[in-house]
């Protein structure tokens, strides 16, 4: 006997590509945040980052931030402060 | 994968970056970029867990993030990360073959509405449940094909047309999802038509967003479906014995407890590997469903206690399942209160108690937000070990300082923080103690879940 089974798989909703922003030349001068979203031992992780992104690119200044809100919650403020005083960011880790 | 969601949110305001991704993860992460239309996002992985990467190990690192920031953009970039996901050791069992499952047409038929489904595969039992299998559309047991007829029958379980749509959220990748949809993997679920309005009350509740954190997570979270109402005995459900269990007397409770899971694997696009990461996971997330026993409760049952008509049918979902504790084999509120102290993210807990031990303490005096509110007080540990677990830094302190989680209030009061180690807190947040009967009253049973974010609404639309 043969089954004709119908396809149960829901539907993908459109999606249009966005394309990601410029890299920056050199990071010389420049500032990245270098961002905790405090799970996994990213906190560890991204302040070792930050003490040691100035050896591999010199001249830049890191800032470490941890992520004030739990990981899945929005943070507008930090988005802002990353927006207006970053030249690029480095985010990590886990889920 | 919220890393990566913020990430996106970042480069769309302009600000060039790079995704620290834990080597478990990087599928996960794919799948979430190219859902939210970023699939070229810049990426670096890093041994799991992060936080034990070592000195000895940055320079391997290092040099990859200063390239990802500052290196132009290559036409094949999205190929890498695929590559990188082929590559990885943390592979789900089963692969997608290389040309994909077959892709639904999506053409919309006017709004609100889809069009049918197409025939997936046409062959013997064996050969449709081997295709199901390999394009990771199981949860690994043999389901009912899902033929035209089977699924034509099963929507004759609801008033509402096949292409009207349930939700266009279903987690976890936000996947549009149609009554057909629902009747299909019913079939799959083997569900009757009778559950149809049970089935279509689990997608609409499960479509919010306090789910979309628990489905995703490495902490094998299964999600409980408690039916209150008369539709729970009008299409068989068990709140006796063995209500928990199995059995032909549990047909219904197991196959709509199934349905939940085949319809996160299919309607919402779940994957173990991919897009569930749970470590170990739980055998709860097989199937979980029940009735609640509402004629023999002392109380009123948990649907009336959340606002709903007695007569009303409705459909509760939460999120829990990895921390189990009972059977507890007496009415001691205390002991159950003391054993519920070693819970680990003490955000809520279901107790399930049998009819017995819930008709002693209602003999008592006690209603049934009584014993809820008495749990709540006496769960109580020492500030210094409430900050000491292990989910405290990532969940618990962010809260505390004031920031809410996805659909949720505040949870605990803001001046644990400021308490002196050996000062007494009340572990759950007030209100997140919930009791429901169940049982069949051969032994005074209760057991403690934790369980938290109910997600409750009426099924009576979808009759």
């Amino acid at each position: 006997m043969l089954y004709a089974a119908l396809n149960p798989r829901g539907i993908k909703p459109e999606v249009k590509e966005i394309p990601l922003g410029p890299r920056v030349t050199d990071l010389a001068g420049k500032v990245v945040y270098c961002i905790s979203q405090t799970f996994g031992g990213a906190d560890i992780f991204l302040q070792k980052v930050a003490e040691a992104l100035p050896h591999y690119a010199p001249g830049v200044r890191a800032e470490y931030r941890k992520k004030p809100a739990f990981y899945g919650t929005d943070d507008p403020e930090l988005w802002d402060e990353i927006a207006t005083e970053a030249d690029a960011f480095i985010y990590g880790c886990g889920a | 994968m919220w890393g990566a969601h913020w990430s996106m949110l970042l480069e769309k305001r302009g600000v060039p970056g790079v995704y620290v991704v834990d080597e478990p993860f990087v599928a996960d992460v794919q799948v979430t970029c190219e859902k939210e239309g970023m699939p070229k996002l810049r990426r670096v992985y890093v041994p799991h867990p992060a936080g034990d990467v070592t000195d000895e190990e940055l320079p391997d690192i290092m040099p990859e993030m200063v390239r990802a920031l500052t290196t132009p953009f290559t036409g094949d970039e999205r190929d890498d990360n695929l590559k990188r996901e082929k590559e990885s050791r943390f592979l789900p069992m089963f692969r997608e073959p290389e040309d994909g499952p077959p892709v639904e047409k999506t053409e919309e038929e006017g709004e609100g509405r889809e069009a049918p489904s197409q025939i997936a595969i046409t062959g013997t039992l064996e050969e449709v449940q081997y295709y199901f299998d390999e394009n990771c559309w199981t949860d690994g047991l043999p389901i009912v094909p899902p033929t035209r007829e089977r699924t034509d029958e099963m929507l004759r379980g609801t008033s509402h047309p096949p292409e009207e749509i349930v939700t266009k959220t279903m987690l976890p990748e936000d996947w549009i999802v149609t009554v057909e949809k629902v009747a299909i993997v019913g079939v799959m679920a083997g569900c009757k038509p009778s559950d149809m309005p049970v089935l279509l009350g689990i997608v609409e509740a499960f479509g919010q967003e306090i789910f979309a954190s628990t489905v995703r997570s490495t902490t094998s979270f299964s999600f409980p479906i408690i039916v209150n109402g008369p539709i729970a005995k009008e299409i068989g459900m068990n709140s006796g014995i063995n209500a928990l269990g199995s059995g032909t007397g549990n047909k219904a409770n197991a196959t709509i407890g199934r349905f939940l899971r085949l319809a996160l694997i299919n309607l919402g696009g779940s994957k173990s590997g991919v897009s569930d990461m749970s470590s170990q996971g739980n055998p709860s997330k097989y199937s979980f469903a029940f009735a609640e026993n509402e004629e023999r409760s002392p109380w009123e049952p948990y649907h009336v206690s959340m606002g709903y008509r007695p007569d009303e049918s409705v459909v509760t979902i939460m999120s829990g399942g990895w921390s189990h504790m009972g059977c507890f084999g007496n009415v001691s509120l205390d002991e159950i209160a003391k054993a519920m102290r070693s819970i680990e993210l003490p955000n809520g807990a279901l107790l399930i108690m049998d009819p017995m031990p819930a008709r002693t303490l209602a003999e008592k005096g006690y209603k049934k937000q009584d014993v809820e509110e008495y749990i709540w007080a006496h769960a109580t540990t020492t500030a210094g070990e409430f900050r000491a677990d292990f989910f405290y830094p990532a969940f618990i302190e962010p809260v505390l300082k004031g920031s809410s989680m996805p659909g949720r209030e505040r949870l605990w009061p803001s001046h644990y923080l400021d308490l002196g180690d050996d000062e007494l807190v009340h572990m759950f947040p007030k209100g997140s103690i919930k009791v429901v009967v169940v049982g069949g009253e051969t032994n005074p049973f209760t057991q403690a879940w934790r369980m938290s974010h109910p997600s409750t609404v009426s099924i009576e639309k979808w009759r």
